[in-house]
């Protein structure tokens, strides 16, 4: 009557042969060992950082300390207060206006001010000093129009000068500000914007009382992300000559040889970073307290006539003006004048350069994301958000740092792997890595994964989860799943995801520089190669095509935008 | 035994217990409901037994074979169950076709379309193979789900309410071509509900949920409704009249008459409670324990009235009560009118708040 | 035919033998009403519910001799089950007269031994598990 006890719960022995663990169990952990090894691998190049920087050897700290140090702190901290101040008036200001008020043009403004985040910063320096130097147009102007002859009769504000940064860098950092204040606003409760009115506050003090202090989690992070890429930022402060530290990294590193030094100096800068860091993750947290209605209601407009809305088209025009379209009317002029075909043929090289390598990067950026993402999606866990997070944190860290960390760890695999087969094959392989496509990509990876698993995380977020279990109980295992479900249904996110580190590999200068191998160029290492020995009319057509690929984000945000506010009017 | 197996499931997430040592099982060709308030943790179980969730404590068999047990772990491919969601889950990149072929991966592509196509038959949306499942109605979304579950010919069926997204002409129907569908097929079928009513239209067998996440009563349909262990059970099944009065001499005095308590020590307080439809209304006294009543309203619900009564004499003399009676009733039309208690749909506890 | 399967093993040898028994009446009450001797089945249900009350009480001296902490528990839960052998005792008075009452009974006899019986005794397996490692580490 009894039957065979094939399987007997009640035996209690872990690992009863017979039994089917393995199969799913496997892969499961498959996913998390795959989630570990990715972080620890995006992770390695700024510990590799920090341990130099306090490895004891032929120690130039103090030397450091003494000499250059001072002025990079004051450097740096006179460049990010400036921009941190710049970006936040224009910024939260812009937002102000065009979630709130209605005037001529605000319909186009809103997208528009985006457009100077197309340009990168050391673009816009070269175009800006080439305007507004002393042999540029604006000054011969001023000279032909007022008689002067020489530099001693009038004054005349030096571009090329900490202030000049700062203003190069405000004009193309705004926009994070603006999109994440204007998001702020819009999520706030009418409600209490009414409040505020009815108890007798005019429309300005209830923007500074309530608004503003409503949004403030939202602009913090704003000023947070323009304040890494601040520190961030090589190809402008290498122009002007202003000494912050991501400049004295490449200082001590190109110039003066010192591995050791560029990583202590990196170390000072990544304390920068984590105090970015961690405001914005304080106000990410204090954000979620802060959403006073999820639901959408129309906002009050105030309508600003006459005078006042002009005064507010014009700021926002001058903005955009300044910010975007002065500098591409330039740099298309240039393009005109300077064309050549021969070195349109050499940039359509470089061109080519940038889009594989960008392209590659963004392929393996969205598949590593993905790995990421699903893994946390299937197995949950405190353990694995937090990997994710640190495979992300590369984001805040600037290329710079992340570039003598990505020489390192590479500098010391390939020393390995040369002594490991010259022992046991007699075979030298050489430097591997360095130096090569695939140390550039590794950068790349590192620092813009954030991007794309941002992008894949919001996607399948979006997938309710009895999608995975209606397929997994029809017998398909995790990665059919993926394979069947997740990625058809997530396909815009995942092409997005792409997209986005395409975009900024295209940008990127610091670390192609850097990493990149001997006599690569890419169209940003060309531009930069050009415009510093102050030939921008032959950088200029690959300027503008690095600007133009820049463009397609800003689209695909307007895209966004444009969803976002379903029934509005006007 | 062919079906499911499962004891003792214990599951937290965090600190927070949400089931509470709970064991059941499920015979092929039965249909057992889980019953119980929201957030009790029906979906839980449901997804511990799939191996959507991690099993915590207990053990899960089905068809005699062991699949999560501790230290064991079948993953959710490897166990042989058809789960339909509450929100259906259809597959909206897949055509409805594709969307019930898709757990036929192990047969050749023409045997599975077949299949497709003869699951669609029997829920009557053969004309519908080429569609996308936004195109269908909540209906038939539905009706797709379980062809896409019945499919590959599962050992277990487990649906989470899965007629709650219906509206209630359309859910009748449905239920009833499901429950005729479950029962062709001779599969085991584990349903989660929350309505009383379908639990006990679609149920071999009920185990009523407590808050808690603790199993409260099991049994037939006719058992949980005429002998509902407690009153939370007894009260599940809609509003009931409800009596409070002290023991004595082994009987509980009321208007309609005295309740045996014989077991229960003089002067406890004890709850009496009548189903609505526990009292019927009679132009005639037809028994001795008729008692007569005044009408006070009458509110016609369609197949029935709820009557509002106030009492003319006894212990509760001029406390009003309510009773369902069938059809229509108009409290002008007649006289005098008399109330009777069906026994079986009057059930005594002790009041919670008496400590003795 | 019902049978026994692993997952509702007490792994005690008495009460074992007691569940079996009853599944054994169980099975010859399903083949009474298989082979339309309705009346058998009527005179095997007594015979179900006065070995199931033995086995009841068995089971509780058993435990008691064992000191299960949670006897006094198990032991309301069987009284509780007195509900039950009613109905199936009313249910086999049907029997004869209302052929829906044998699926009825067949599924109820079911239920009763494996959901309310055998799971509830599932709980206290694991402690007579320990009983009888503890015996065993004392022999030596
Ligand atoms: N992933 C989770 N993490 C934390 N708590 C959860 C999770 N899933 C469910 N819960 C909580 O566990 C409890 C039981 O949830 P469950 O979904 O099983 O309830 P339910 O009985 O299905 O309810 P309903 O009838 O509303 O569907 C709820 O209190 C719920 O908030
Ligand atoms: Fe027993
Ligand atoms: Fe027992
Ligand atoms: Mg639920």
């Amino acid at each position: 009557m009894t039957t065979q006890p094939v399987l007997n719960p009640s035996d209690g022995l872990p690992g009863k042969p017979g039994t089917r663990r393995g199969n799913g169990a496997f892969w499961r952990d498959g996913w998390t060992y795959g989630a570990l090894a990715i972080a620890g691998l995006a992770a390695l190049p700024i510990l590799a950082v920090i341990f130099i920087a306090f490895t004891p050897g032929d120690d130039i700290w103090s030397h450091l300390a003494t000499t250059v140090l001072p002025g990079y702190i004051i450097t740096t901290l006179q460049l990010m207060a400036g921009v941190g101040a710049g970006t936040l008036l224009i910024g939260v200001s812009a937002a102000w206006l065009i979630t709130m008020c209605r005037f001529p043009g605000r319909r186009l403004f809103e997208w528009a001010m985006l457009l100077p985040m197309a340009m990168p910063a050391y673009v816009i320096a070269y175009v800006y000093t080439d305007i507004l130097e002393f042999a540029g147009p604006v000054q011969e102007m001023l000279r032909d129009t007022f008689g002067w002859n020489n530099r001693r009769d009038y004054w005349f504000p030096e571009i090329r000068s900490t202030g000049g940064a700062m203003a190069m860098l405000t004009l193309v950092l705004y926009p994070y500000v603006y999109l994440l204040a204007r998001a702020a606003f819009l999520e706030q409760s009418v409600g209490v914007l009414e409040a505020s009115r009815s108890l007798g506050r005019g429309p300005w003090r209830s923007f500074f009382t309530v608004a503003l202090p409503l949004a403030r989690p939202g602009i913090v992070i704003g000023v947070s992300f323009a304040l890494m890429e601040t520190l961030n930022d090589f190809g402008t402060v290498d122009f002007f000559a202003v000494n912050t530290f991501t400049q004295g990294i490449f200082d001590v590193w190109m110039n003066m040889n010192n591995i050791a030094g560029a990583a202590q100096l990196a170390s000072v800068l990544l304390l920068f970073v984590a105090v970015l860091v961690l405001s914005e993750r304080y106000a990410r947290r204090r954000q979620r307290f802060h959403h006073t209605t999820s639901k959408y209601q129309p906002l009050p407009a105030y309508h600003l006539g006459g005078v006042r809305g002009g005064l507010a088209t014009a700021f926002c025009a001058v903005t955009v003006l300044l910010g975007f379209g002065l500098p591409t009317i330039v740099l298309l002029a240039y393009a005109r004048q300077y064309f050549d075909p021969v070195l349109a043929r050499e940039i359509l090289g470089h061109a080519v350069n940038s889009v594989q390598l960008a392209a590659l990067a963004g392929f393996l950026a969205m598949v590593v994301a993905i790995i990421l993402a699903y893994s946390v999606r299937i197995k949950g866990g405190r353990l694995l958000t937090a990997i994710s997070r640190m495979a992300a944190f590369g984001y805040a860290v600037p290329g710079a740092v992340l570039a003598v960390g990505v020489m390192v760890v590479l500098g010391q695999f390939d020393n390995r792997l040369d002594g490991f087969m010259r022992d046991s094959f007699g075979i030298s392989t050489g430097l591997l890595f360095s130096g090569t496509i695939a140390a550039v990509t590794f950068g790349y990876l590192v620092r813009f994964l954030a991007l794309s698993l941002g992008t894949v995380e919001a996607g399948l977020g979006k997938i309710t989860p009895s999608m995975d279990g209606a397929a997994r109980s029809l017998g398909r295992g995790a990665l059919g799943t993926m394979y069947r479900i997740h990625l058809p249904l997530m396909r815009g996110s995942v092409l997005t995801a792409v997209l986005l580190v395409f975009v900024d590999c295209m940008k990127e200068l610091p670390m192609t520089i850097i990493l990149r191998p001997f006599n690569f160029q890419t169209l940003a290492t060309f531009v930069h190669q050009y415009a510093s020995d102050e030939q921008l009319g032959e950088a200029a057509l690959a300027a503008l095509s690095i600007v133009m690929v820049g463009i397609l984000p800003v689209i695909l945000l307007s895209l966004v935008i444009a969803k976002s506010r379903p029934g509005e009017d006007l | 035994m062919q079906g499911l197996h499962i004891h003792g499931i214990h599951h937290a997430y965090g600190d927070t217990d949400v089931l509470n040592n709970v064991s059941l099982t499920v015979p092929a060709g039965e249909l057992v409901c889980l019953l119980g308030p929201s957030g009790c943790g029906k979906t839980t179980l449901l997804r511990i037994a799939a191996g959507l969730e991690k099993l915590q404590a207990g053990s899960i068999s089905i068809d005699e074979s062991v699949v999560a047990e501790p230290g064991l772990e079948l993953p959710p491919e490897d166990r042989k169950i058809g789960f339909m969601f509450q929100d259906y889950a259809l597959f909206p990149h897949l055509t409805i076709r594709d969307n019930v072929s898709f757990g036929l991966f192990r047969q050749s592509k023409q045997a599975a379309r077949d299949r497709a196509m003869e699951m669609l038959e029997q829920v009557g949306l053969t004309r519908h193979a080429d569609d996308y499942p936004h195109m269908l109605s909540g209906g038939q979304q539905q009706r797709v789900a379980l062809a896409r579950a019945l499919a590959p010919a599962p050992r277990l069926v487990l649906l989470d309410e899965p007629f709650s997204g219906l509206d209630s002409n359309m859910r009748a129907r449905i239920r009833q071509e499901t429950l005729t569908m479950l029962k062709q097929t001779n599969v085991a079928t584990l349903m989660v509900t929350h309505d009383p009513r379908e639990a006990m239209f679609m149920s071999d067998r009920i185990k009523v949920m407590g808050a808690n996440g603790q199993v409260l009563q099991s049994g037939r349909p006719v058992d949980i409704y005429y002998k509902p262990v407690d009153e939370y059970v007894a009260r599940l099944f809609g509003p009931v009249n409800m009596i409070e009065g002290p023991v004595a001499g082994g009987r509980l005095e009321t208007s309609f008459g005295p309740v045996d308590s014989e077991d229960i020590p003089d002067g406890q307080i004890m709850r009496v409670l009548i189903r609505l439809e526990g009292l019927s209304l009679h132009y005639h006294s037809g028994a001795p324990t008729d008692v007569p009543v005044d009408v006070l309203t009458a509110h016609l619900l369609g197949d029935s009235s709820i009557v509002h009564i106030r009492m003319r004499e006894g212990p509760n003399k001029g406390v009003e009560y309510r009773a369902r009676v069938h059809g229509s009733f108009d409290p002008t039309a007649h006289g005098q009118v008399w109330a009777r208690v069906d026994p079986r749909c009057i059930f005594q506890y002790p009041n919670p708040e008496d400590g003795r | 035919m019902v049978q026994i399967s692993p997952s509702f093993k007490i792994e005690s040898e008495t009460i074992d033998n007691d569940h079996r028994h009853l599944v054994e009446i169980i099975n010859e009450i399903t083949k009474a009403i298989d082979d339309g001797q309705p009346g058998e089945c009527a005179r095997l249900v007594p015979d179900f519910v006065a070995f199931t009350k033995q086995h009841f009480d068995r089971e509780e001296a058993l435990l008691a001799g064992l000191s299960y902490p949670l006897l006094e528990k198990h032991r309301r839960h069987h009284i509780s089950l007195d509900d039950k052998l009613q109905i199936m005792l009313n249910l086999a008075a049907r029997v004869v007269e209302h052929p829906p009452a044998r699926d009825s009974l067949r599924k109820e006899l079911v239920y009763f031994l494996l959901d309310d019986v055998i799971n509830e005794d599932l709980n206290f397996k694991k402690f007579l598990a320990e009983v009888e490692t503890d015996a065993a580490g004392s022999d030596k």
